[in-house]
């Protein structure tokens, strides 16, 4: 099976040389994402239409003409994407027969390099969740097991990104980072995940959680994968008129150069109690590593760290309130029969989600409430001071290295009962997001029982390319080879 | 104050702030690329994004903010060179994001204001609190089904300006004047069309009453009224209910009406208690709108010149009543066929007052009949002001030039044709010259000697039949003065 | 901070919850508030609220749209995910009440 043990760099030079072709590759893909049902990855399978996919870039390619470095490499898509003719549910009853009437834009940039599409990948409901736990499809099982044989969350919301390609089920995934949503997941499913700075990549045709927050991103098993599909995802979309116009980057382009000289912050209020000691180990390891490499290595202080979830858990379920908004029953999604149309929406909203997003609208709605607005701004201005904070620290130093998580993925069945503490999953994800500036998560070791852990790169508005050359570096100098257990299980190495 | 009401109590005072919904002329709409174009096939001009599918988002035009800014500037009002869009949450099958995007906490201008002429010929400053650019919703239907209404959509989304008055008014007479002067400015520089009957223009009343002198009472708004006379009797009808609430003991509740056109009378909707507001919150969708000050100074520079300027100087260079100012700046189209029949090829400015009866007495009276708009007269502004050339040379006379009038807007043959060819044409020319009229005297004097003896006598009243006959003769083309000059001298002799 | 009236939150929220998870929630969203309310010590004086990224960087008129038409006549496409329709209308419950 050594098709699958490639990375997409391999993948894309053996289809450019021809010693493979995409169906072959679609195939083998195809056939491992069937050996993995049992970790409930997929929402929609869309493999008669990847093989047609397949078929095509093997014509292109056979013609000398292929769209892209990438043409012809499988995909699994973040169901939160809408995807045109295909089922679209964001992992909800609401939409769980809704049939997208359009392609989102960074699914049409995908298939206009020529990825194969093999379908849509569980997540928490709306993206709401930390470990995937709240999908109307059910949890996503991380393919990571400890002997203790219980089955492990992947992280959410890109859950089923995440458990996709450590299953290797997908050579590569689309997810979407709100909070956290890219790199929690990778974190506990061993790796890589990039969320650029907002604004990077299109939000036209992604269903929106926080619109403020969102951004659509890259998890793959390694450095130089993300930043090839990166690459044809990124870029100024006018449907999009909260981007602004940037320079296009090559984020392949600074990779292997050297991390001489360069400054990398460690900020203290990042060191907090809920952190655990052996991830804390990690954090100084590879620090030293980065040193030994030539940076240098500074003390940074973020000053309002530690308000950064509450403002978080203010701006998120409020702009998701309104986000959703929209959804209620009468132009498309599942609506409730009812005595009238009031009736109709509270229904229809009662029936078509579940419990965390409920949760989450109805917390939006109190902070949006009249007499609580100035309570919102409040938040709103904390939010200012955490970007202030970072954009004080870039003027100091190049890139800030953090863990991505306190603690590796915990067992499904020891999920906290408070959905607070659930919310701590978030805690160094959170900035990022608040502030709209890039970050990455790369694998850099286990655990003392066996689990994924990852660390954080954080950089600053735009500077995506160097953040790949830092990872890289990162990445050789941690040398996180191991395979989740599941891989080992099935062979499928 | 001539507004007071007189009630059992003493008098009364009426109060009344008006917002104007104005939609915005534009091709398409505010915030997608669909049509506007009124009277279309239900849900044609609808895109994804006015439908709020999943995954949408709003693009601001260019040209929408514009024209409000081309209004603001007409409205003397303060451009607020950052300005923001909210969202404002309800749920209505017609609204399709659940939100309509508004500018809530920061309009576009503020600070306006608009002069009224009041009843007694005096002038009144009406404060314009502020113009906001917002969506129009879409509309439903009733009357199709017997326990459904039906969704079309082609409506959402057209751009709106609400222009909200200071509670400045006081009678129904200022309010009909407000309204039908920013009706006037709108179509004017070209930001509305002012169509109350089709909805493009559309008025809530704010309106409560109270004690001269005392602060404001507690206030009624009347939603959605659509025509100048329905703003009049809604504002009569609760005007009275007010009073007489108050004056046998009540009290006026804060409340939202509507009127009804067919009984005369306002009827409340059904209270929404504790709403908890509009949860009016930024839109994260839509960047701020950076306005450069050179840009609105643009705007400013191109606007037109503005009715109430139009009218100032037609009162002040052209020597016009106020009331023939009015009517003849009542639109752009009557001033420009006013001016356009003022003056001639060379430039030089025929008598205004004549030209201004002409067309107010004249050509109002054809035009009122055949139900045509001036844009469409049959007679144009060229052909007045030859006629009105042909007057003042005494080439026809006053009753002549009726005909004159009347062969041009009625002989097709005559369609377009210069007065003075048709004078030519059909021998309307006025006998000025001494000798042929002195001939018809002589002829008709010495046929009537005896007639003339009895002038001699005294009896003066026949010398106007003498005049009669002479004008009979020559069809009504002798200068009646001539005509005169010479009787008398044959008479005298 | 005085208690969340829930109920009353329910009914402003235009959403209907089962009462098997009405409690759950009366806690689970009380301590996120109070969590919330801890940021009201925080100094914020003369700073400006962020409520989008891009605040920081935005550039004018730039991302704003010409006056064309260019999109609509998509009838079917917008029909097609709707739970009650006919040829041209989505249909709703009949509404009494206008506005």
């Amino acid at each position: 099976m050594s098709l699958l043990n490639l990375s997409v760099k391999e993948l894309a030079d053996k289809l450019k040389s021809k010693e493979i072709s995409s169906v072959e590759l679609t195939t083998a893909y195809i056939e491992s994402s069937n050996k993995a049902d049992e970790l409930n990855i997929y929402i929609t399978k869309t493999f008669d239409l990847a093989m047609e996919q397949a078929k095509q870039s093997d014509t292109r390619r056979n013609k000398g003409e292929p769209l892209s470095d990438i043409d012809g490499i499988p995909l699994g898509i973040k169901d939160i994407f809408l995807t045109k003719g295909v089922k679209t549910t964001n992992a909800s009853a609401f939409l769980k027969d809704f049939i997208a009437p359009y392609e989102s834009t960074i699914t049409q940039n995908l298939l206009n390099a020529g990825m194969v599409s093999l379908g849509k990948l569980n997540l928490d409901e709306f993206a709401m969740g930390s470990a995937n736990l709240t999908s109307h499809f059910g949890p996503v099982i991380n393919p990571w097991k400890l002997e203790d044989g219980k089955n492990r969350v992947p992280g959410g919301s890109s859950g089923g990104s995440s458990a996709a390609v450590a299953a290797r089920a997908v050579p590569v995934a689309l997810g979407t980072d709100t909070g956290g949503s890219i790199r929690q997941p990778a974190s506990f499913c061993g790796l890589v995940g990039m969320k650029p700075t907002y604004g990077t990549c299109s939000r036209f045709g992604t269903i929106a959680f926080a619109s403020s927050l969102d951004q659509a991103g890259v998890l793959s098993r390694n450095v130089v994968d993300n930043a090839m599909v990166l690459n044809h995802m990124a870029g100024y979309d006018e449907k999009d008129s909260s981007m602004i116009k940037f320079n296009k980057q090559d984020f392949l382009s600074k990779i292997g150069q050297s991390i001489k000289g360069v400054k990398i912050g460690l900020p203290k209020e990042y060191f907090s109690d809920q952190l655990s000691a052996e991830i804390k180990d990690y954090w100084t390891k590879i620090a030293n590593a980065l040193k030994e490499e030539g940076a240098e290595i500074i003390d940074i202080s973020l000053p309002h760290t530690q308000y950064a979830l509450a403002v978080y858990y203010m701006v998120a379920p409020s702009e998701a309130y309104s986000n959703l908004a929209r959804f209620d029953g009468i132009r498309y999604g599942s609506r409730a029969e009812a005595k009238d149309l009031e009736d109709t929406y509270k229904q229809s909203r009662k029936q078509g989600w579940g419990e965390e997003v409920k949760r989450r609208i109805l917390i939006g709605n109190y902070n949006l409430l009249t007499e609580n607005f100035d309570k919102y701004v409040k938040a709103a201005k904390i939010r200012k001071l955490i970007a202030n904070d970072f954009i004080d620290a870039f003027k100091k130093v190049d890139v800030i290295l953090t863990p991505t998580t306190t603690s590796p993925a915990f067992a499904i069945d020891e999920q906290p009962s408070n959905p607070l503490e659930m919310y701590y999953n978030d805690l160094f994800t959170v900035t990022a997001n608040l502030a709209g500036l890039p970050a990455i998560s790369i694998p850099v070791g286990l655990s003392n029982n066996g689990l994924p852990i990852g660390m954080q790169l954080i950089g600053n508005y735009f500077k995506e390319s160097d953040l790949y050359a830092y990872s890289y570096i990162l990445e050789q100098k941690a040398q996180f080879s191991e395979l989740s257990s599941f891989v080992k299980k099935h062979n499928l190495n | 104050m001539t507004n007071l009401i007189e009630g059992k109590t003493g008098l009364w005072e009426v109060v009344i702030g008006l917002e104007v919904h104005a939609q915005i002329i534009s091709e398409s709409k505010l915030f997608s690329s669909s049509s506007t174009l009124f009277g279309s096939e239900p849900n044609t001009n609808v895109s994804f994004i006015d439908a709020g599918l999943p995954g949408v988002l709003p693009r601001p035009n260019k040209f929408c903010i514009e024209q409000a800014i081309k209004t603001g500037l007409a409205l003397d009002g303060e451009i607020n060179l950052v300005s923001y869009f909210d969202r404002k949450h309800y749920f209505y099958p017609d609204l399709p994001f659940g939100y309509q995007i508004t500018q809530f906490y920061k309009p576009i201008m503020e600070h306006g204001k608009m002069l009224i002429e009041l009843e007694d010929g005096t002038t009144k400053l009406i404060g314009i609190t502020r113009l906001h650019v917002e969506q129009d919703a879409g509309k439903l239907l009733h009357e199709h089904h017997p326990n459904k209404s039906f969704v079309d959509l082609n409506r959402a989304g057209v751009g709106l300006m609400e222009i909200v008055s200071e509670p400045d008014i006081r009678s129904k007479l200022e309010a009909a004047t407000y309204v039908n002067n920013l009706r006037v400015l709108l179509r004017s520089i070209g930001t509305c069309d002012g169509n109350m009957e089709e909805g493009s223009m559309r008025c809530d009343i704010n309106i409560s009453v109270r004690k001269p002198d005392e602060d404001y009472r507690t206030r009624v708004e009347v939603k959605n009224v659509n025509s100048i006379k329905f703003l009049q009797q809604a504002i009569d009808f609760e005007v009275e209910q007010q009073i007489a609430t108050w004056e046998n003991g009540g009290e006026v509740v804060q409340e939202t009406k509507l009127f009804d056109p067919s009984s005369g009378k306002t009827f409340s909707l059904r209270k929404k208690e504790d709403s908890g507001g509009y949860r009016y919150v930024r839109d994260p969708d839509i960047l701020p709108l950076m306005l450069d000050k050179s840009y609105v100074d643009e705007i400013r520079e191109a606007l037109p010149e503005l009715p109430q300027d139009k009218k100032a100087r037609f009162i002040n260079d052209y020597s016009l009543s106020a009331y023939e100012a009015t009517i003849l700046t009542e639109n752009v189209e009557t001033s420009d066929f006013f001016e356009k029949s003022l003056s001639n090829a060379y430039g030089d400015i025929r008598n205004p007052k004549l030209v201004a009866n002409w067309i107010t007495t004249n050509l109002f009276a054809l035009l009122n009949n055949s139900g045509l708009k001036i844009s469409e007269s049959k007679i144009s502004p060229q052909q007045l002001g030859e006629m009105i050339d042909l007057i003042e040379e005494e080439v026809i006379s006053s009753k002549i030039a009726k005909e004159v009038f009347d062969i041009m807007w009625s002989d097709d043959k005559f369609f377009g044709i210069s007065p003075l060819e048709i004078v030519e044409v059909k021998g309307l020319k006025q006998i000025t010259d001494t000798t042929e009229i002195a001939a018809l005297v002589d002829k008709l004097c010495n046929e009537n000697a005896d007639k003339i003896e009895q002038i001699k006598a005294g009896k003066d009243k026949l010398l106007g039949w003498f005049v009669g006959q002479i004008m009979k003769e020559t069809g009504g083309k002798a200068n009646p003065e001539v005509v005169n000059s010479l009787l008398n001298k044959k008479i005298s002799s | 901070m005085s208690d969340v009236d829930l109920e009353r939150l329910i009914r402003l929220t235009n959403i209907d919850i089962e009462p098997e998870i009405l409690e759950k929630f009366s806690e689970s969203v009380k301590n996120i508030l109070q969590w919330t309310e801890e940021l009201q010590s925080v100094d914020t004086t003369g700073i400006e609220p962020m409520f989008s990224v891009f605040d920081l960087f935005n550039k004018g008129l730039e991302n704003l749209r010409e006056d064309k038409v260019l999109d609509g006549n998509v009838r079917d496409a917008i029909l097609l995910n709707a739970p009650d329709k006919n040829d041209m209308f989505i249909c709703v419950p009949k509404v009494i009440d206008q506005e």
